[in-house]
């Protein structure tokens, strides 16, 4: 069991002493992860209330496409994103493999199919008649969209962390396509996930640990934050 | 004086048309508030809504009447711009209008059987429409608590809407749209969703306010008592055609069919032959034997229903031989078959050997009289008082 409490003093130590190497790859982590959710959001909010709201052939086989995207292996999305920005391949003019850019690219792919679930879920939840209630006050098509956004927004929070949770925990994609590329005391493609792994390989065991020990208080801090700014638990729809 | 263009513009005339739907200076009719004409609506094939002719004149309170299914909440977005019809046209104050038509939509406000508040303070709920409109922001403080006043929310406005009453956030509701001062006014069974005792309040609270404010007002209901005491004109709808419309006291008293009859509570409705006319006095012969007299135009041969309305039938009592003091035509002699006391008044049904007359008497009739089942009573009814439907095809339109 030593081998756990060093860890954790390890864990401890790194972050106490602000270890120049940890607090990098944190913040590739936090930069990555937190961009790609954001691109994510961009992408998955309309597409989520477009699905969520409109009938129209050929909406099943959408829904079931996204909802497919949910169980997305990283590492094949980083295969393919790898593949389509290799020197070969049809974006490699852009020279973006082994760049952060081309670790959120993998991430957007990765996250988006959460944003757009379960926002098109949420907003597919919220009674027909919200939305026919602004218009009848006088809101555009647009602005009753945003009505049902916000009545939704609760889940649409939910949406976002489920999607950074995925992305910030993933390995498999920023292996392939970041290169976990930490060279002459300068982090270039280093996530923590890559680190653990990296640390892990080389027998230091601490260090790996306590790389995951940071990931988690980190996740758990995200989703922390985010809670608080749902406001607590709270009931669903407003009671008639 | 300058000629009147015909398409008159709606905000600038609607306070005039308000005070009066007859002839203006020019001798020319103001134009309704809300007219709609030859509005259809379909869902997979049915035709949900068929009207050829629907107005609203400003000022006035139209309740659209109907059993569930009549296409009424269809009839309801249909009016109030919410979505398209297949086909039709609706004009606001002589000015064809289309759900595209954000301005106009803006001269309205909604109110739905379920309040539908969303999340937040009842404040930023009432103020909702305002915003939109980019009003500024000390005339919108200004209004919204005018609203809550008028609606008897003011003290709620700080309140978050999820810790309201069932009745409190139908006020709030009810603010919300009140706030925007609309041109028209559209109700969704706005208190069908209320306890009884609430609901009663709404609407005399809704009654005073549309009186108050003078708004044009659409009321959807299902419920008559509800149509009766706020609306001045009423349709009546069926299978998503208009059976009747007309002031309200004219569609309850003079039901055009049986349907309407029935719908409004005309409970008793015989069938019967016109078997003479004199000056507008129409002889009914009823199953054979028994004689109603109605002032009604019939043509005589004619097959028709005879409707009477519980309330207007005196009942006295048979077996004391003194003629009950009325001067009503029809008199007839039978049994009370069943006594049914609610509160202050009692549903009698009377055996007039082979039909049946239903009867609503006060309570203390029913002691003074012994109306029990199995007496002998005198059911009288003015021949003014009976209805004769005709069922002829004209009386739809």
């Amino acid at each position: 069991m030593e081998i756990f409490t060093q860890s954790i003093a390890e864990a401890v130590r790194l972050v106490a002493s602000f270890d120049r190497y940890v607090f990098q790859v944190m913040g590739l982590s936090l930069r990555v992860s937190g961009s790609a959710v954001l691109i994510g959001l961009v992408i998955g909010l309309p597409l989520g209330v477009w699905l969520g709201l409109s009938r129209f052939r050929g909406r099943g086989i959408l829904v079931a496409l996204v909802n497919t995207g949910l169980g997305l292996p990283p590492v094949v999305v980083g295969l393919f994103v790898m593949m389509m920005i290799s020197r070969k391949g049809p974006l490699g003019f852009l020279s973006l493999l082994y760049t952060p850019p081309a670790m959120v690219i993998a991430q957007v792919i990765l996250a988006t199919p959460y944003i757009t679930a379960i926002t098109m879920s949420a907003v597919g939840s919220i009674p027909r008649e919200v939305r026919l209630q602004a218009v009848g006050l006088g809101a555009s098509r647009v602005q009753a969209l945003w009505v049902v956004v916000k009545e939704a927004r609760l889940s649409i929070m939910t949406a976002v962390i489920a999607g950074f949770g995925a992305v910030i925990s993933e390995v498999g994609a920023v292996m392939m396509v970041g290169g976990n590329i930490s060279a002459g005391g300068e982090n270039k493609t280093r996530v923590m996930t890559t680190a653990i792994v990296q640390e892990a390989r080389m027998g230091n065991f601490e260090t790996a640990m306590a790389f995951g020990l940071i990931l988690l208080a980190m996740a758990f801090a995200a989703v922390f934050l985010m809670t608080r700014l749902q406001g607590g638990p709270r009931s669903g729809w407003v009671k008639s | 004086m300058t000629p009147v263009e015909p398409m008159i513009d709606a905000r600038t005339t609607s306070a005039d048309a308000r005070t009066t739907s007859t002839p203006d200076a020019t001798g020319r009719l103001a134009a309704p508030a809300l007219e709609a004409t030859a509005l259809v609506r379909s869902y997979g094939g049915v035709r949900v809504v068929d009207i050829d002719h629907l107005k609203v004149e400003a000022g006035e309170m139209l309740a659209v009447l109907g059993p569930n299914g009549a296409g009424k909440s269809t009839l309801f977005r249909l009016l109030a711009l919410l979505e398209p019809p297949d086909s039709g046209l609706i004009a606001h104050f002589g000015s064809p209008v289309s759900h595209r038509d954000l301005a106009a939509r803006r001269r309205t406000g909604t109110v739905f059987q379920r309040p539908f508040l969303f999340q937040g303070k009842v404040h930023s709920n009432v103020s909702y429409g305002l915003r939109l409109r980019r009003l500024p922001r000390a005339e919108i403080r200004e209004r919204v608590a005018r609203a809550l006043e008028l609606t008897g929310v003011a003290g709620l406005a700080k309140a978050d809407v999820r810790r309201l009453s069932g009745g409190e956030a139908q006020r709030v509701a009810l603010a919300r749209a009140l706030v925007l001062e609309p041109d028209i006014l559209f109700l969704d069974e706005p208190s069908s969703n209320l306890d009884p005792g609430l609901r009663r309040r709404f609407r005399d609270d809704l009654r005073r306010i549309v009186e108050q404010t003078g708004t044009t007002a659409v009321l959807i209901t299902h419920d008559r008592t509800e149509a009766m005491s706020l609306a001045h004109r009423i349709v009546l709808m069926k299978e998503g055609r208009v059976v009747q419309q007309g002031p309200a006291e004219e569609v309850y008293s003079r039901p055009r069919d049986a349907f309407v009859a029935d719908y409004m509570g005309v409970e008793t409705i015989w069938r019967g032959f016109v078997e003479r006319e004199v000056d507008g006095l129409c002889t009914v012969l009823v199953s054979g034997a028994h004689v109603v007299e109605a002032v009604a135009e019939a043509k005589v041969g004619e097959e028709v229903g005879v409707a009477v309305r519980p309330e207007d039938v005196v009942i006295g009592c048979a077996t004391r031989g003194e003629p009950p003091a009325t001067s009503a035509r029809n008199r007839w002699l039978g049994t009370v078959v069943s006594v049914r006391v609610s509160g202050p008044l009692a549903d009698v049904w009377i055996d007039l050997d082979g039909v049946l007359l239903h009867a609503v008497v006060t309570r203390p009739s029913v002691l003074e009289l012994g109306i029990e089942p199995g007496a002998r009573v005198l059911a009288s009814v003015k021949a003014t008082a009976v209805h004769l439907l005709t069922d002829r095809e004209e009386g739809y339109h």
